[in-house]
């Protein structure tokens, strides 16, 4: 069971999005976030859907993937949908009892639907086209473009927790399978019998990965890390042409964004 | 910072990570709009015995990583447990228990993750009121875990902090 985790959601490809800078996706989502927020008509919500549409093409990825990354959050949609169609004054549209529809409720409730459904989609789409440690090397450079301290130590802890996952969980299954095999029972009972009986899986697990963490720092310091200053990296980040067109297309939908909110 | 602080907060990043993941299926309660992993917040709540620069390092390593994982809801939820495990560790590192910094950072736990939600969608006080006791329920939960871990681990600690 453990095996089927997938760890991070990266599918490998050769598309025009894989192929972008982690920092352009990066600052690039961000603008994209804000234009998302800065929509309030039908006008703005329809660029925000035909860009999103075009970078999904782009990708190469399959919508059934994306749908998939949206299913965990569609009893939120749902509600959020529901509570702007039953909750919001205005003209009423339909009425049956105390439920009513207004025409407002409806037209803002699929507008914050359809914002948290792109929010989502783009957001999985960023994680789907760059490898967790690239996406990592992004963010530390992003980081330390805003002055932010310890942007190295942030980005070498997660360069290691992401490492690690893999063996980690490996470590779990044989722990479990050890635990098991000794006559523990880790799936009937109530909550709290299983919370309780994950004391012999968690003590080994959190002790062997302390162990592993101290030898860690020693055969780091023993190749002579000091810590991010004067550091040289294997693989520089460099931004190309495809990079500069991203940003200047991004560039052009937060402009149309501004735009269809203030001057339509 | 130290090497060892550095893997130490790696390591604990990763199993902040693993653990929902692993046992949501075994450990997972869902009471929609909130759900949870019991110990989860386990490793997020020994990283405040460490220091308050490794609470801050796997809180918002854990919250990358949910970011990067599971969408940016859960991800936001999980950046608020910075501001918990830094003030935790905090008070650890001014004398104050490990239990008592837990009971201490339960409300701020539980009130700053009702929050976060609703800017989400989450416009019903319900809503709010749902996670936040759901929270502060799974921080107690995670706080009787992460003690009894704590002392079975505390000659570890004990050996890290005299290094």
């Amino acid at each position: 069971m453990l095996k089927d985790i997938t760890i991070g959601q990266y599918i490998p490809g050769n598309s025009a999005i894989h192929q972008l800078d982690p920092r352009t996706k990066i600052i690039t989502l961000v603008l994209y976030m804000v234009g998302l927020f800065l929509v309030n008509n039908v006008t703005g919500y329809a660029v925000v859907t035909g860009f999103t549409a075009l970078v999904i093409l782009l990708s190469g990825i399959s919508l059934k993937i994306i749908l998939k990354g949206l299913k965990p959050l569609l009893f939120i949609i749902v509600l959020t949908l529901g509570l702007h169609l039953f909750m919001t004054s205005g003209e009423i549209i339909w009425q049956w009892g105390f439920l009513k529809i207004t025409s407002q409720g409806l037209r803002q409730g699929i507008f914050m639907a359809l914002r948290l459904i792109f929010l989502v989609t783009i957001t999985s789409l960023l994680t789907l086209t760059t490898t967790p440690i690239a996406l990592t090397d992004g963010i530390e450079k992003v980081l330390k473009a805003l002055f932010i301290p310890a942007a190295h130590e942030l980005a070498m802890m997660m360069t290691i927790a992401l490492r690690f996952i893999p063996t980690l969980i490996e470590e779990t299954e044989k722990i479990m399978k050890a635990q098991m095999a000794r006559g523990a029972d880790f799936d009937t009972g109530g909550l709290l019998a299983r919370a309780k009986s994950l004391i012999p899986l968690l003590v080994p697990l959190f002790l062997s990965s302390f162990r592993r963490a101290d030898e860690l720092a020693m055969a780091m310091e023993a190749r002579c890390y000091r810590g991010g200053e004067n550091r040289t990296r294997l693989k520089q980040l460099l931004m190309g042409t495809r990079d500069y067109f991203a940003f200047g297309i991004t560039g052009l939908f937060l402009a149309i964004t501004i735009v269809t909110r203030y001057m339509v | 910072m130290r090497a060892r602080e550095i893997a130490w907060g790696g390591l604990l990043t990763s199993l902040a990570l693993i653990i929902p993941l692993s046992f949501g299926g075994i450990l997972g309660v869902v009471i929609p709009p909130f759900s949870a992993t019991i110990a989860s917040h386990v490793p997020v709540m020994l990283s405040m015995t460490i220091s308050p620069q490794v609470a801050f390092m796997v809180a918002a390593g854990s919250a990358l990583g949910f970011l990067i994982k599971l969408g940016p809801v859960i991800g936001a939820r999980a950046a608020m447990h910075i501001i918990f495990a830094v003030l935790g560790a905090i008070m650890i590192k001014r004398g104050f228990s490990f239990r008592t910094a837990l009971l201490a950072t339960l409300p701020i736990h539980a009130f700053s993750e009702a929050l976060i939600v609703l800017l989400f969608g989450f416009t019903l006080h319900k809503a709010g009121v749902v996670v936040g006791v759901g929270t502060a329920l799974h921080h107690g939960a995670d706080g009787l875990i992460a003690l009894a871990l704590y002392s079975s681990v505390a000659v570890l600690a004990q050996k890290m902090a005299t290094e």
